[in-house]
């Protein structure tokens, strides 16, 4: 009887993964926005650290896949540019973080 | 690195981002409250446990308080590029959830069986439970400030003449001491 390497089943279930979210960076975005209803660019990267060209990169990504909804506003005269997640967003998520749950449960 | 050893350090890599992002410390709130306590706590030793005055003050300073907290808070979720409308509303519902069995506590004395000067202490037990519990599941400086209300409540109970006030000094004490160590954290950790 063939006995499956709970690691090689586990990296068949990443496969399945939402290509999206598989960097870290846009995992964490997400996660935050799950966290706190809207945040601004500024915001996102003070927290993340990252530079506005990497970030900016990002957040377009998962703006073009439907995953976050953009929304620019003025403080002080300076334009300030929000970022919520969207349902699709939220639901891709959720699945995200079960299958993570799931691969790491099974493999230890 | 393995790759489910490369989803672990990601999973480390995005809890440690969101524990960057909590929610600012916003200290006026704090002194607000602390200013509220001052004046409101000692008027019970002042007009009496019983006086009109003491309902008045607090159904006016109570709202306004509260007023002003959601306005800070929501200004400075702005300034920080963060907005937290489900924190807020869990805040809101926490605190008028004190409110709510406060007035519900007021039916003890119409039912004959406390005095207003036992209903004022109740307030502050109840107070403290309620600063206790937003420190175990919202802010954990608060939990401090529920624990002197407690002695303040033991203060209404053993000190007739100025119980109240007492307490009063007590939680605008820890309530300013809370806004400056959150303050001097907040600038330790920038």
């Amino acid at each position: 009887m063939q006995r499956t390497d709970p690691e090689v089943g586990g990296l068949e279930e990443l496969g399945s993964l939402r290509r999206l979210l598989e960097h870290r960076i846009r995992l964490a975005i997400c996660i935050l926005l799950s966290e706190h209803d809207a945040m601004s660019f500024s915001r996102l990267k003070q927290v993340l650290e990252e530079s506005d060209g990497s970030l900016g990169t990002h957040l377009r990504k998962l703006e073009d896949g439907g995953y976050l909804a953009v929304e620019k506003s003025y403080r002080d005269r300076r334009p300030v540019t929000w970022y919520e997640l969207t349902d699709k967003g939220r639901s891709r998520l959720k699945q995200h973080v079960q299958h993570l749950a799931r691969l790491i449960e099974r493999v230890g | 690195m393995t790759d489910t050893a490369s989803i672990k350090d990601d999973i480390a890599y995005v809890r440690a981002v969101a524990e960057r992002s909590q929610p600012g410390h916003v200290p006026a709130i704090y002194l607000i409250w602390a200013v509220i306590c001052l004046c409101g706590f000692p008027l019970v030793d002042l007009v009496g446990p019983g006086s009109s005055m003491v309902g008045v003050y607090w159904s006016i300073a109570g709202p306004i308080g509260g007023a002003l907290t959601w306005w800070l808070a929501v200004r400075a979720g702005r300034h920080t590029g963060q907005a937290d409308r489900r924190t807020g509303k869990r805040w809101a519902g926490h605190f008028l959830g004190f409110f709510a069995i406060g007035v519900l506590g007021m039916g003890l004395v119409l039912a004959g069986q406390l005095s207003w000067s036992g209903v004022g202490s109740l307030w502050i037990l109840i107070l403290a439970l309620t600063y206790f519990l937003a420190g175990l599941h919202l802010e954990r400086r608060l939990m401090p400030v529920g624990i002197v209300l407690a002695v303040g409540y033991l203060f209404t109970l053993y000190l007739p003449e100025y119980g109240f006030t007492t307490a009063g000094v007590l939680v605008a004490v820890a309530l300013v001491a809370q806004a400056w160590l959150g303050t001097r954290a907040k600038h330790a950790a920038d």
